[in-house]
């Protein structure tokens, strides 16, 4: 008994359509020397497209891309609780004369500021009583009392005996006593170059935002202001909490490993770099910029192929490690080794035989650790999308 | 004079570019030629250029043909014809993934009558209407005559993956024929 297949090829041998003449022409004119017709291209230029839309998806993630909102303009009020205390004392002190001695008085010595606020409230709350109940006090009196206050040196004091505390007060609190007063954040100047196709995705680099600020008031060019001066806190440089993570850039050198038909184990290294905004209380914005290098360990599905393009689903795990961290500039503490579990999907544009350029648009979940220290893009969104783009090198691809 | 040249003879003259040794190399092999590249491929018209294609190569490298015995030739002509098919499928095909890549054949196999019953047309139809890759394996195994070895490495697969193909390939064809048996016997 004959195998169905057998059957199959007798009938299809027995196929003996008469061909038109005009192929025995075309025939002719091929053999005599005419060239053929250009073979319709098998790869439309559309499907170069495909990656380079990818890719330009990538940069346009890859711009900045604020992680907290950008206000716009903030207005931050002056604290105005001292200078209220200030003004009784002021009226107090106004009949001293010698006003050229204001000039002294203003000098950096003298208007340097107290421990804390309510100090030098109570300073001055502490004067005003003697201040009001002896109305007729003598000028010694106030040269007793007045020192206290602005503790000013004993040459100092002696100078200003008839010289009234006009000329250490000030109610003005500079102007880096709280936040800045007026702040104007200008949405990020970043751009891209999406040179050549799918290398933009590669090349894009993160450019640095940018933020106005409004001249801050300072006290230079005032008025003189009645009133003790409010001498500044000690400030310390610390972060107000205000902050921007950037789109995180990935890009690495891969290895595809195939296992089955459909199935093929990448791996490699993968650089990310993490670029975040930190505002400070006296130095404004810094940068920091967090350089991790990773394993990622994945098993990719191929979805469709041709010689061209790959496309194709995967999932798997990545560990990785921080490599430098810097804050502003300065080196700062690392993170350690951590995992996320990654879900990726994938085109790959094969440039030669075996090696391919990748854009993935991937979801990670960070495995939580206690090795993680820096604040990133990262530790913002544990539960993250990004978009890897790199080299691949293909093993086994015939 | 042309139409009694045995194979051999054939080649010989149209090694030396005689035009009509050429000519009548054509009206011998052109339809047989056409008609497996209508199996490797879809469409029509890409059969047709690549039957063109074969026949003119052939004649371009006759001299590197050797006479082995009756049907040498064609035999020849037609690997030319079947590289190149899997050389354009390879290039420039997608190749899916289909969706029933577990599912199990339980279609049981077609007997000889019903073979019998079924027009070459019908059957040429349901090849050209498989996947690329289940197209060109059923074509190179159950046709052509190549093993699995030869069709992995022709078409760059592993030869686990060619049988695989070839199993869905089959599947796809039994289930096409018993849907029209059925349809004939209502």
């Amino acid at each position: 008994m004959r195998k169905w297949e057998d059957i199959v090829k007798d009938k299809m041998e027995e196929f003996d359509e008469t061909l038109p003449e005009s192929v025995f022409v075309e025939f002719h004119a091929m053999r005599n020397g005419a060239a053929p017709d250009p073979a319709p291209k098998r790869f439309p230029l559309e499907w170069a497209l495909v990656p380079a839309v990818a890719a330009g998806l990538a940069a346009v993630l890859l711009l900045r891309h604020p992680s907290t909102l950008d206000n716009g303009i903030q207005i931050i009020h002056q604290p105005v609780q001292p200078v209220a205390a200030v003004t009784d004392s002021v009226e107090v002190v106004e009949t001293i004369q010698d006003q050229p001695l204001i000039a002294q008085a203003s000098t950096p010595k003298v208007t340097r500021r107290p421990d804390s606020y309510p100090q030098k409230t109570e300073d001055i709350e502490m004067f005003e009583p003697e201040e009001e109940t002896s109305n007729a006090g003598t000028q010694e009196e106030k040269k007793q009392t007045v020192p206290k206050t602005v503790q000013t040196s004993e040459t100092k004091e002696e100078k200003t005996i008839d010289e009234p505390v006009v000329t250490t007060t000030s109610p003005f609190i500079p102007e880096s006593v709280g936040s800045k007063p007026v702040i104007m954040k200008v949405a990020p100047a970043a751009g891209v170059i999406a040179g050549g196709g799918l290398l933009a995705a590669i090349a894009t680099p993160l450019l640095s935002s940018g933020t106005f600020e409004d001249a801050a008031p300072t006290n230079q060019g005032e008025p003189p202001y009645g009133g003790i001066i409010m001498e500044p806190e000690p400030q310390k440089d610390e972060p107000t909490g205000s902050h921007t993570h950037c789109f995180p850039f990935k890009g690495g050198l891969s290895v595809g490993i195939p296992v089955a038909e459909r199935l093929k184990v990448t791996t490699g290294l993968e650089y990310t770099l993490y670029q975040s905004s930190f505002t400070y209380t006296l130095s404004g914005e810094k940068k920091q910029f967090a350089h991790y290098l990773g394993i990622p360990v994945r098993l990719d599905w191929t979805l469709a192929n041709n010689r061209w393009l790959d496309v194709y689903l995967g999932g798997g795990i990545e560990g990785d490690y921080c490599i430098g961290a810097t804050l502003a500039g300065e080196s700062i503490k690392r993170d350690g080794f951590s995992f996320s579990l990654l879900g990726a999907g994938g085109i790959q544009l094969n440039i030669t035989k075996n090696i391919g350029l990748y854009v993935e648009p991937e979801l990670s979940w960070t495995i939580p650790s206690e090795s993680r220290v820096l604040e990133t893009w990262r530790s913002e969104y544990p539960f993250m999308f990004s978009v890897a783009t790199g080299l691949r090198i293909n093993l086994g691809r015939k | 004079m042309y139409k009694e040249l045995d194979e051999q003879s054939l080649a010989r003259y149209c090694s030396q570019r005689d035009r009509k040794a050429e000519d009548e190399l054509y009206r011998r092999y052109a339809v047989r030629v056409n008609a497996l590249c209508r199996r490797y491929l879809r469409d029509e018209e890409e059969a047709k250029d690549l039957m063109l294609e074969t026949l003119n190569q052939a004649l371009d490298r006759i001299d590197t043909y050797k006479f082995t015995g009756k049907g040498s030739l064609y035999g020849w002509i037609s690997r030319i014809a079947i590289n190149k098919a899997i050389d354009q499928i390879r290039k420039q095909r997608w190749r899916t993934v289909p969706l029933d890549y577990w599912a199990r054949d339980n279609i049981p196999k077609p007997t000889e009558d019903e073979m019998e019953a079924i027009p070459k047309e019908k059957l040429r139809e349901w090849i050209s209407e498989l996947t690329d890759m289940r197209r060109a394996v059923f074509n190179m195994y159950c046709i052509d005559g190549y093993s699995h070895q030869e069709i992995a490495r022709m078409l760059g697969i592993t030869e686990t993956g060619s049988t695989s193909i070839l199993a869905k390939a089959r599947k796809q064809l039994k289930d096409k024929i018993k849907r029209y048996l059925k349809e004939q016997d209502q």
